[in-house]
């Protein structure tokens, strides 16, 4: 276990590094000059020249690269151009949302698509598993960020439950800052249920018919207490992977949905990076998502090879 | 016909999905109105009352609008699928050839781009060479790399093991050839479900990011900018919140339902558990 975890622990960090020096190459090696993309083409000639000192550009690319990577370990991310406060301080604010969006998404989206997966396979071929077919096929087929505006449609426009988007902050009080989030979530939820409840139930049914099963059902286990006891413990591995898997659909979902509900969120800090052309921002942000991606499919890899003992044996 | 029969899937989504693309492919010879056409005397006018899906903002024909923004959807997925398929299955075909340090370099790579949703790079490639076509198709075809890197690697893993390459390799043919000659064609199957399925991926992607404003720029028709467009109209003029994204879903459904059917189709093993 210890050998798998360090191998693992290095592909991690190559993984990590490749993706930093993807985002470097991008962002400020292939452009060129960064300054002249960030103030556009009226900029003049001495602003244009404080930016690059403030930037760092008449450095060599390779000490810049290794300052930013130093910088992005100790948390000192640069300063925002349009925002001209630290980057550090507007991803922590960010954070804030973002993180109790994703967290309240990725809980209903479960507590969705485990029952509804279950059911299915407890009813294969009856009714109720085609219907929750059909709720998988439909629900993945729903871009999350239509599914938010017809949220917005139904339960604000129409019913005037909630408001349309914004967000009260936290400092409002846990329930306001609750019901600012909860359409949003339920939007993000619903392709990731979608997919869990299929994942689910084909893993239920492959686990129902090993002989394990069978043995438990022999001895006079109903078939309710063995699911119970014998299969979901056993179905639910697959599952805890293929999450681990959705977590960068559900990061481009959040960029989608937090513009949809304005919320300030890190996805939308992103995006307005993206308008005003703040390279700064954008670099940080983006290495921020992707490492967040990359260290969840670790967090997963090695979940999956701690609770499936075969694996461990295996590369 | 008789296959079709057995596999009401395969039918209903290649039903669905030819139907989008007589309706993309008819775009570019008619629709009812001009797509660009503003009449402001039509402005955000109900179905019926302005053409068959009323009209937009700026008196726009929604139905003419939704058929231009299929083709201009199909076509950007289409060939951001077909872009990553080539670097996909060349990067894990390769991979699966070589062995050792090749292989380690070749799914690093896939591990490196699988980070990157189509939103993040476009975003990065957005900020650098601003909005269009171009910014969508490498956004959507870099995500599309590893998937197929690694569904590609798979396959011709296991072919590796089996005789006839044996004997490809026993005659003196090269890891190249074999992979061109023997691997391929083995794998081409896998492939084609595999990109029908990225392809109804590519066109959510693709929504996104013009919802976003990333994507193909005004005024070429986009389904994921007329639902950004009609979230400033949604007490007025709902029916343009619904219908592109009714267009979208029924898109990706379609495609969807197609690639599950050609995978029952394939392998029949896999069809008890989906």
């Amino acid at each position: 276990m210890t050998g798998l975890v360090l191998r693992r622990l290095a592909a991690l960090a190559v993984t990590l590094l490749l993706a930093s020096l993807a985002i470097f190459l991008v962002l400020e090696v292939l452009p060129g000059d960064p300054a002249a993309i960030m103030l556009g083409t009226e900029a003049r000639e001495d602003t244009l020249a404080a930016l690059r000192r403030q930037m760092g550009l008449d450095r060599p690319a390779h000490e810049r690269y290794l300052a930013w990577l130093g910088g992005a370990l100790t948390g000192d991310l640069g300063l925002s151009m349009t925002y001209r406060v630290p980057v550090a301080d507007l991803v922590a604010d960010r954070l804030a949302v973002t993180i109790p969006l994703a967290l309240l998404a990725i809980l209903i989206s479960t507590a969705l698509a485990v029952p509804l997966g279950v059911i299915a396979a407890a009813n294969h071929e009856k009714p109720a598993d085609h219907g929750v077919m059909l709720f998988s096929q439909i629900g993945v087929a729903i871009p999350n960020f239509w599914f938010g505006i017809l949220l917005i449609l139904f339960f604000s426009t129409y019913l005037g439950w909630f408001s349309a988007g914004g967000f009260p902050g936290w400092s409002a009080g846990p329930w306001p800052a609750f019901k600012a989030l909860l359409l949003p979530a339920v939007a993000l939820a619903l392709p990731q249920a979608a997919i869990l409840a299929r994942v689910t139930r084909s893993s239920v049914l492959e686990v129902l018919g090993e002989d394990f099963v069978r043995t438990a059902r022999a001895k006079g286990l109903t078939r309710r207490v063995a699911l119970r006891r014998h299969v979901l413990r056993n179905a639910l591995i697959p599952v805890v992977t293929v999450m681990g898997m959705q977590f960068s659909f559900l990061v481009a979902g959040a960029i989608l949905v937090e513009n949809v509900f304005t919320l300030p969120g890190l996805g939308r800090l992103l995006f307005q990076a993206m308008s005003q052309r703040d390279l700064v921002v954008i670099k940080d942000v983006v290495l921020l998502f992707a490492a967040l991606v990359i260290v969840v499919n670790f967090a997963v890899d090695l979940a999956y090879a701690w609770l499936d003992p075969r694996l461990r044996q295996r590369r | 016909m008789r296959v079709l029969l057995r596999h009401p899937t395969l039918l209903l989504g290649g039903l669905v999905t030819a139907l989008l693309l007589s309706v993309a492919l008819l775009s570019l010879v008619w629709t009812p109105a001009s797509p660009t056409a503003i009449q402001i005397a039509q402005r955000l006018k109900p179905p019926l009352e302005a053409g068959l899906l009323g009209a937009d903002h700026f008196g726009r024909d929604v139905a003419s609008l939704l058929m231009a923004g299929a083709w201009n959807s199909l076509s950007i997925a289409f060939v951001a699928v077909l872009a990553g398929m080539i670097g996909g299955v060349a990067l894990g075909t390769l991979a699966a050839a070589w062995r050792g340090w090749a292989e380690e370099v070749a799914m690093r790579v896939a591990d490196v781009t699988f980070a990157f949703p189509a939103v993040l790079s476009a975003i990065m490639i957005g900020a650098l060479i601003g909005p269009g076509a171009t910014t969508a198709v490498i956004a959507i075809g870099v995500f599309n790399i590893p998937v197929f890197a690694r569904v590609s690697r798979g396959a011709a893993l296991q072919l590796w093991e089996r005789d006839f390459v044996l004997a490809a390799r026993a005659a003196g043919k090269g890891p190249v050839l074999i992979t061109l000659h023997h691997v391929l064609p083995n794998i081409a199957g896998l492939l084609v479900v595999q990109a029908t399925i990225q392809l109804a991926l590519a066109i959510l992607a693709e929504a996104g990011l013009s919802f976003l404003g990333i994507g193909l720029p005004p005024p070429n028709p986009s389904w994921g900018r007329m639902l950004s467009d009609a979230q400033t109209y949604l007490g007025q003029a709902p029916h343009l919140a619904v219908l592109p994204g009714l267009a979208i879903a029924f898109a990706v459904l379609g495609l969807n339902m197609l690639g599950d059917g050609l995978r029952d189709l394939i392998d029949p093993k896999l069809r008890r558990k989906r």
